[in-house]
């Protein structure tokens, strides 16, 4: 069943792209991606998060052609190793203090080499996509919707409600 | 031997029948898409016998209407809707959006409708000698097309108030803006067509041309992916390739299709790989190059009131004012998700911005470009496309970028956040564009393109081209193309209704030729 509560035959395959400490990495990085702070500090993303957005990625990438996991394994030992070159620290992403996981990531973003930036937006495009979806997550967005998959309910504020009588009838009852 | 295919009036599930089969038929086609549905739908009301087999899985509407939007990259779109062309030299990096499921990309479409603008018709029949491509030899296509999917104005009560702002930030700088088309019926504006529509109300080809290709007798199969044209002397006469039905979704149960007439329509990414991986192509130069993109950006804005853009339709205003410059400007709102990625920073910064959603607008642009795209065999199934993007279209983007955070400073935005990697939002206009005169790597440009086209395209002889005016290959008989590929230019404007237009004249000479002959063989 969807979120949506429509029966959903499962066509997936169910392949994955990545090894567990892949993943684990990958996480490591959605937890100083969504952190937060508060009056208490630096906060990182709750780790359900950080997991949900890792496992999903697998999912993502793992869906595509060989091609598209190898090209995203790469990047990925691009990125979990890349900390040498831009913080000049010998160590892993995922294994710096969350404040510097957070530096470098603002780092890579904001890097002279645009190929580099590029390595940044490789995983925060899908992995937000993911973190941004569904939950507290799509709620902090404004979205005022139960899912991004619930069809509006409430009419649009510029459309009286005779107006939306009219569109259907011009266009026809709507399927589905 | 195996046995032939299962029919019992519906979408025949490749992964799911347990063995591969053996089938004739009067027209094989390669693809389900906005080419290969149409293709099917006519041959089919024609009386003949049609096979199509479609490398993506089958879903309904209900089901992909209820997928979160990575749920429908991950299952319907290609290559999980992380596609890229590599840019090369100082081209951005550019994401790619096809479809890989029975409908193709016209179930992730915008729903958008455009005609061919008249000065490219008038460029291919002056320039090119494509008489048969005139606005008035197409007319009769366009209409049955239109007809079919049912093309309609958005009415402006579908307009989000996020699309207002930049329409009256247009309207202030004179810029005209006009209602698109599209092909919806009963659209209620839930702002997220390109991941399916909930609402079931976008007449994508599943929805508008199969249900008749399937009523008038073809079988549709899915998950089967077609690895090589079958060719005998000179003659295509089939196809052959496996189910997708193994472990993982790898390829397993053989299959093989023998027909009359050889229809590819994968699209402009894979139509050439299926041809090249068949030895054919290379007797023409042209087979793999030339693909033109339309690369699009977007651009954002804050403004002071609630707008929540997404109470609306994705895309329901477009402006032509700058055609001559090679830009087309097109609201749109995506899926708040999606929006959410594109906004600058990390961490609590990123946060800051995402809260503020519901008071952004967007706006996008497209260019029309020179064909600087090429499509080569890879290393596994999937095409390796590069992409040289040409100065002049490097500076119509940067130019598009202008022209949009000008609109939106114009309709009372407050910042413009740019489609550039690590940049702060714009807070003047002036901002804006001294910035469109200081060098920029394009590699920072955050570039989407949704019409690959032109990688087989139509010319009138061999040398030129791949297929002949009425879609036929030059290189091997029986053999037709009827997708995006075969689009001699780029358009300008968005590719469904030409590519359903290419088709649907394809199919109607396809089949009064294949009834002709028929009638020749009956009567001696």
């Amino acid at each position: 069943m969807s979120e949506e509560g429509v029966a959903v035959k499962n066509r997936d395959w169910g392949r994955r792209a990545f090894g567990p400490a892949r993943r684990r990495a990958i996480a490591a990085l959605a937890e100083a991606l969504f952190s937060s702070e508060s009056a208490e500090g630096l906060a990182p993303a709750p780790a359900a998060l950080a997991e949900r957005v890792a496992d999903e990625f697998d999912l993502l990438v793992g869906a595509g052609s060989s091609d598209l996991r190898r090209g995203f394994g790469l990047l990925a030992f691009l990125v979990e190793w890349f900390p040498i070159f831009i913080l000049g620290e010998l160590s892993r992403a995922s294994r710096l203090p969350l404040a510097r996981r957070l530096a470098y990531l603002h780092r890579l973003e904001h890097a002279k080499i645009a190929l580099v930036a590029t390595l940044f937006v490789a995983f925060k495009l899908p992995l937000t996509m993911i973190a941004f979806e569904v939950g507290a997550e799509l709620g902090s967005t404004g979205f005022d919707r139960t899912t991004i998959s619930t069809p509006r309910t409430r009419k649009l504020a510029v459309v009286a409600a005779a107006d939306v009588d009219a569109i259907h009838e011009a266009t026809g009852p709507g399927r589905g | 031997m195996n046995a032939g295919l299962p029919y019992d009036g519906a979408v025949i599930e490749g992964r799911e029948i347990g063995r591969g089969f053996d089938e004739t038929c009067d027209v094989v086609i390669v693809g389900s898409g906005a080419g290969g549905a149409v293709m099917a739908a006519i041959l089919a009301e024609a009386g003949l016998r049609v096979i199509v087999l479609e490398e993506g899985p089958y879903y309904t509407p209900a089901e992909y209407g209820s997928f979160r939007p990575t749920e429908s990259m991950r299952r319907i779109w290609r290559e999980s809707g992380l596609l890229t062309a590599l840019g090369m030299g100082q081209t951005p990096v550019i994401g790619l959006s096809a479809g890989r499921c029975v409908g193709g990309s016209s179930v992730l479409t915008g729903g958008v409708c455009f005609r061919i603008p008249s000065d490219i018709h008038a460029h291919w029949v002056g320039e090119l000698g494509l008489a048969e491509l005139s606005e008035k030899s197409l007319e009769p296509a366009y209409q049955e097309v239109e007809r079919r999917i049912r093309v309609a104005e958005v009415p402006e009560a579908m307009r989000s108030e996020a699309t207002q702002r930049f329409v009256r930030g247009a309207e202030r700088l004179g810029i005209a803006i006009h209602s698109l088309k599209r092909n919806t019926e009963g659209c209620i504006g839930n702002g997220r067509c390109n991941f399916g529509c909930p609402s079931g109300a976008k007449l994508s080809v599943d929805v508008s041309y199969i249900p008749s290709a399937l009523a008038h007798g073809s079988r549709v199969v899915s998950d089967a992916l077609v690895e090589r044209v079958i060719v005998d002397h000179g003659r295509a006469v089939g196809v052959r390739g496996r189910l997708l039905d193994g472990a993982e979704g790898r390829p397993k149960s053989p299959f093989q299709v023998r027909a009359r007439a050889v229809v590819v329509a994968c699209g402009t990414l894979h139509t050439p790989i299926l041809l090249l991986r068949s030895g054919l192509g290379r007797s023409t130069a042209s087979l793999g190059r030339n693909v033109t993109l339309h690369p699009a950006l977007r651009v954002s804005a804050l403004f002071d009131d609630v707008l929540d853009g997404w109470n609306g339709a994705l895309q329901s205003v477009y402006s032509n004012s700058f055609a001559r410059e090679g830009i087309t400007l097109v609201g749109v709102y995506s899926a708040v998700n999606v929006l959410a990625a594109a906004l600058p920073g990390a961490g609590a910064t990123h946060r800051r911005f995402v809260a503020e959603m519901p008071r952004h607008g967007i706006f996008g642009a497209m260019v029309h470009d020179e064909g600087g795209g090429s499509v080569r065999l890879g290393p596994s199934r999937e095409p390796v496309l590069t992409y040289r993007m040409a100065p002049r279209d490097l500076a119509r983007l940067r130019r598009s970028i202008t022209i949009l955070a000008e609109m939106a400073f114009a309709g009372g935005a407050r910042e413009v956040y740019l489609p550039i990697f690590g940049l702060a939002p714009m807070r003047t206009v002036d901002d804006v564009q001294k910035l469109e005169q200081t060098p920029l790597d394009a590699r920072r440009i955050e570039c989407i393109a949704f019409h690959p086209l032109g990688s087989a395209r139509m010319a009138t002889d061999a040398r030129r081209g791949v297929v002949d005016p009425n879609g036929q290959s030059y290189e091997v008989e029986d053999l037709y193309i009827a997708d995006g590929s075969i689009l001699p230019t780029s358009i300008g404007v968005n590719s469904q209704v030409p590519i359903m237009t290419m088709a649907t004249r394809v199919a109607w000479r396809l089949a009064e030729q294949m009834q002709r002959s028929t009638r020749t063989a009956r009567h001696g």
